[in-house]
Formats: structure tokens, C-alpha cells, sequence
């Protein structure tokens, strides 16, 4: 399979009256970094949720790296970083990602060496033995992202990684998702800032849990006959 | 399921827990405190001051003039829970008032002649009543002196056999084995849902739902997780009933840990499953009254479920806690052997396994 994520005909909803996915399709490309842009309430979450498989899908299909591979095996593949920090706030830093690393069964040895590695790409030596609890906002954001990478995940789901991170730091993680990429490792990240987006190799345009367009930034703005993706967003917002 | 997995969830609880060294004192104190509090309230016994007035003015007969009363109050004695006070109607009647006295017992000035007649002469026993408990126990204690002193001469000696416990057993040797039971099963059930309320609250079981790890290995790491510091409280407790409180035990310690032990197990789940229906902290608090103030009326802890109301009774057997208080005490008190609770091990697994079943149910609620 060329692509490592499929999406076909998707439909969620939220009982009582939300629809919150509408006939969504979608193609991820392998080992690239894939933006989904919209407003808040667009459905980003809701659709990496559903990839991710912590939630159901009404009706539709969805592949996602391989459709042989069972529950436990594609769930060790993938890495997510959730929208709120999601990390135990009374342990440490070095305790968190020392949880996560187990749990995708990292040994002992692997586990000191992908810790220090990923500490350090962040910044976040000699705050090992902080809790959580005690770090800034930006700091929670580079741990968490961290938890979600510790396991080399073979696709990782980024949402909205970049928030509350200095423009120097986002540089390096921007650097840091290229060389993944050059690694073999595809990246979906959400984002709502058309600046970030453009960065993406391809995009989705979400509005309201329907996709509005899907391709590489200079296709949607050759499509849309548009200077900026915020133009190329309103144009196809418009019809 | 993944033991590595499973572990690695009990020591991440553990680690919150070391943390956390207000909650893991708390644990440990708070039962010590409670149970001293009780051991204290249990081995006093109140003392009741009662009244006495003698109004008989005697009587002249044959045999010259006699006070009937006089012999039968001559062996009056009190006991070590009733001092008698001779007083006049007066004094009885301002003391009763005042609250130093809490009955008093007025023989009239017909008693002999009444004896004499063969008629019965009425006693009056004045109580301050506004305690029915003090005025109950007041009477009864009232009762067994007057009788035994108008009585005169016992007829026959009555030699008094236990079959369990014994004479030197207080109402502290039947309580504190079933606080054993309540202790446990309230903080396990309260650290649980606090803890995976939490879980779902700053995102982590988003997390866990996303990696390998699956139900069963969730449920299976925080049950291990909260069992050590159970059991940890619970030998706490029971040492500190047995050797500072100086509760009798004649059981099997290990028995007692497995009662504790399937008792967990349905607390652990049971504290999973109400998490999902509570949205913050101060909700699960409010479970409380719901969940643990009936088990501790009704599980048997302090008033028999026999001498309650049918409807009452039904809810009682409904509870977990029944069975384990049940079970304890036959384990500590009669020192049975495990066949002998075996009906409540059965009833205790059974409410482990629907908790079990319900937690796994509602495990991904509102995910």
C-alpha cells in the first residue's frame, strides 16, 4: 500500500444532533507530513480520534497503515499526541515517559537511550526529575510530545503539536518532522494556523466535518487561483 | 494481557501514591484515629446515678413496728454501672433536673402497709428521658437491682457458658473486625474513582486507549496497584486492633487478607465504574453518601440486620459489605474455618465479578 492512511465515505456523529464527520475521504501518503487545517469544531480531532481507533465510526471505511494488522499490533505503531498535555501532573518528567515507554515495551536499555535522546532534541535536560505539575505550559507541550515518539512509531499523530512553543523551538520541531519523514515515518498533524499548514507537505481543508480540498499547498492555490491558503480556504469556504 | 504492561500501571499508581504523602498518612491515620476513637467510646462503661426515695412510714404489727422496705433497700447494692443516692423527694427531684441524676425510684409511704395487706405496693421509677438510649439502659439496670434486692434469696446458683467470645469479650471485639472490611473497601473505592476520574480529566486514558494496553490490563494494573497500599492498611489496622486495642482474634490472619483481597477487587472496579459517571472530584465525593453511608448503617456494622425492618433487611443482603462483615467475624470471633463463610466468599466473588464486568463496560465511557 503506497498510502498509510485510507479513508472512505466516514461518518460520525454525536447523538443527540451533531454531525461531526460527513462522508469524509481522505489519502495519506507514506512518510510525509500531512496537515489538517480548519477552524476549531472542524472535526480534526474527531477524525484523528477515529484513526488513532480510540473512537467508532458510524459507517465508512478507514485503513490505517495496514488493514491485517490486529487492534494491539497498529496501536503499537502509532504514535499520538493528544490536544491537552495528557500527562500525569504529580510525576516526573523522567516517571511519565518511563510509563509510556513501558507500556509500548520499550526495555530497559532502549528506554534509557530513546529518553536522553528526545529529552534533549526538546531541551528538557536537568528537568527529568521535575513534576509534571511544575512546568510551563510550552514544557508540558515538548513532554508530551516526547511520550508520543518514545516507541518510533511507524505514523504519529500530531494535534495541534506546536502550541505554546517559541518560534525558535517550533523551527526545531519543524526540523525534527523532517527528518522523521526522512526516517520513513509519517506524521498527521492538526493546526489551525495557516502559516504552520503551509509547512505541511500535503493538506486537508476540514469545514465542519466535511473535507473542503486535499493536496499540496501549491495545488490548492493553483486550484483555488489564490496567493495565500487563507484565501484558498475562503474560496472554497465560499461555493 | 501483558504482565509488563499490568506492572508497569501498578507501579506508575504506586509512584502517584509516594508522591502524594498526604493521602498515603491519611490512609494509615485516619483508621488509626477512628479506631482509637472507637476503642476509647467502647471500653468505658457509663456510669448511670440513680435516685433513691423512701417514703414508707412502716407499719404496726403483731411483731411490733416494721419498715418492710428498710430490708429489701438494706441489699440494695450498686453495680459498676448504677450508684444509688439515697436522697428525699426534693433533693431526687432538683437533682433529676439538674441532670446529675439520671432516674430516680420513689417507694410511698404505704409500702409496708401494702406488703402486709398482700397488696402491691407501686413503685415509681422517674426518668429524665430525654436520652431513650440512656433511659432504656437506666431502667434495665433499675429493674435488675430492684428485683434482685425485693426478691431477697436467690434460689439457685446459674452458671453462665459462652460458646464464643467470653466475658472479657466488649462490644470492641464484635466492631473492629468489620471495620477491617470498611476501611479497605472505602478508600479503595474513593482512591480509585479520585484516580480515574483524574485519568480521564487531564487526557492520560486517551493515551492509554491509543497505545496497546487494553481494558482488562487496565483494570488488572490499578487493582494491583491500590492492593498493596489495602493491604498495607489493613495489617495496619488489624495489628493495631489486636495489639493496642487488645481485641480478642482468634482466626487465621491469611483468611482474613483473602475476604480483604476479593473485597478489593470489587472496590477497585466498582470505584472504575462510578468514575464514569461522575464529571469532577466533588462528585465522587457525593458518591459517598450514596455508597458508603448505607453499607455503613446497613451492612451489620453497628445494628444487627435481624432486628431491622423486612425492607431494610433486603437492602442488607443486597450489600457487599454484609458479607464481608459477616465473614470477618466469624473469622475473627468464632475463629471459623473458611468453609464455614463459604456462602459469603461465594456472594463476595460474584459482586467482584459484575463490578468487574460493569467497570469494563463503562471503562471507555465518554472517551
Amino acid at each position: 500500500m503506497e498510502n498509510i492512511i485510507e479513508v472512505e465515505g466516514l461518518n460520525k456523529k454525536f447523538p443527540p444532533d451533531t454531525h461531526a464527520i460527513v462522508e469524509f475521504n481522505l489519502q495519506v501518503k507514506k512518510g510525509i507530513t500531512f496537515g489538517l487545517l480548519g477552524p476549531n469544531g472542524s472535526g480534526k480531532t474527531t477524525l484523528i480520534r477515529i484513526l488513532v481507533g480510540i473512537l467508532k465510526l458510524d459507517s465508512g471505511r478507514v485503513v490505517v497503515i495496514d488493514e491485517s494488522l490486529s487492534w494491539s499490533e497498529r496501536a503499537k505503531r502509532i504514535g499520538y499526541m493528544t490536544q491537552v498535555h495528557a500527562l500525569y501532573q504529580d510525576l516526573t518528567v523522567a516517571e511519565n515517559l518511563d510509563f509510556f515507554a513501558t507500556i509500548y515495551g520499550l526495555s530497559t536499555k532502549e528506554k534509557k537511550k530513546r529518553v536522553e535522546e528526545l529529552v534533549s532534541l526538546v531541551k528538557l535536560e536537568g528537568k527529568e526529575k521535575s513534576p509534571v505539575a511544575t512546568l510551563s505550559g510550552g514544557m508540558r507541550q515538548r513532554v508530551s510530545l516526547v511520550a508520543s515518539l518514545l516507541h518510533k512509531p511507524q505514523l504519529v499523530f500530531l494535534d495541534e503539536p506546536t502550541v505554546g512553543i517559541d518560534p525558535a523551538l517550533r523551527i526545531e520541531f519543524w526540523d525534527y518532522f523532517r527528518k522523521l519523514n526522512k526516517e520513513g515515518t509519517s506524521i498527521v498533524l492538526s493546526t489551525h494556523v495557516m502559516e504552520e499548514a503551509a509547512r505541511c507537505d500535503e493538506l486537508a481543508l476540514l469545514r465542519d466535518g466535511r473535507l473542503l480540498a486535499q493536496g499540496k499547498v501549491e495545488e490548492l492555490l493553483a486550484e483555488t487561483k489564490t496567493k495565500t491558503l487563507e484565501e484558498a480556504f475562503l474560496a472554497l469556504e465560499a461555493p | 494481557m501483558s504482565p509488563r504492561r499490568v506492572f508497569a500501571i501498578a507501579k506508575r499508581i504506586i509512584r502517584q501514591f509516594v508522591h502524594d504523602r498526604r493521602t498515603v498518612g491519611l490512609i494509615v491515620v485516619v483508621p488509626i484515629l477512628l479506631l482509637s476513637i472507637l476503642g476509647a467510646l467502647f471500653k468505658t462503661t457509663q456510669v448511670f446515678e440513680a435516685g433513691l426515695v423512701n417514703q414508707d412510714q412502716g407499719v404496726a404489727t403483731p411483731l411490733g413496728f416494721q419498715r418492710i422496705s428498710q430490708k429489701a433497700l438494706d441489699s440494695l447494692e450498686g453495680s459498676e454501672s448504677l450508684t444509688w443516692h439515697k436522697l428525699s423527694l426534693e433533693e431526687a427531684k432538683k437533682d433529676l433536673e439538674e441532670g446529675s441524676l439520671d432516674a430516680y425510684v420513689l417507694l410511698p409511704k404505704d409500702f409496708s402497709q401494702s406488703v402486709t395487706e398482700q397488696k402491691k405496693p407501686q413503685i415509681t421509677i422517674a426518668l429524665e428521658g430525654s436520652d431513650p438510649n440512656i433511659s432504656q439502659q437506666t431502667l434495665g439496670l433499675i429493674n435488675q437491682n430492684l428485683a434482685r434486692a425485693l426478691a431477697g434469696q436467690q434460689l439457685a446458683e446459674i452458671k453462665v457458658e459462652y460458646l464464643y467470645g467470653g466475658e472479657e469479650f466488649t462490644s470492641l471485639d464484635y466492631f473492629a473486625p468489620v471495620f477491617i472490611a470498611f476501611f479497605a473497601f472505602f478508600f479503595v473505592f474513593l482512591l480509585t474513582s479520585v484516580s480515574f476520574l483524574r485519568e480521564r480529566a487531564q487526557g492520560t486514558i486517551e493515551r492509554l486507549f491509543a497505545s496497546p494496553v487494553n481494558n482488562a490490563e487496565i483494570v488488572l494494573g490499578y487493582f494491583l496497584g491500590f492492593l498493596i497500599f489495602a493491604t498495607v492498611q489493613s495489617l495496619i489496622v488489624l495489628l493495631f486492633t489486636i495489639y493496642v486495642l487488645d481485641v480478642h482474634f482468634i482466626g487465621n490472619i491469611w483468611f482474613i487478607l483473602l475476604i480483604e483481597l476479593i473485597l478489593v477487587v470489587g472496590s477497585v472496579n466498582m470505584g472504575i465504574f462510578l468514575s464514569a459517571f461522575a464529571k469532577n472530584e466533588l462528585q465522587v465525593v457525593q458518591f459517598m453518601p450514596l455508597i458508603i453511608v448505607p453499607q455503613g448503617l446497613l451492612s451489620g456494622l453497628i445494628w444487627p440486620i435481624k432486628s431491622m425492618p423486612p425492607l431494610l433487611q433486603w437492602i442488607s443482603y443486597a450489600m457487599p459489605l454484609t458479607y464481608a462483615n459477616d465473614a470477618l467475624r466469624g473469622l475473627m470471633i468464632r475463629g471459623a474455618g473458611l468453609s464455614k463463610v463459604s456462602l459469603d466468599i461465594y456472594v463476595l466473588v460474584a459482586f467482584a465479578l459484575l463490578m468487574i464486568f460493569l467497570a469494563g463496560l463503562s471503562i471507555r465511557r465518554g472517551v
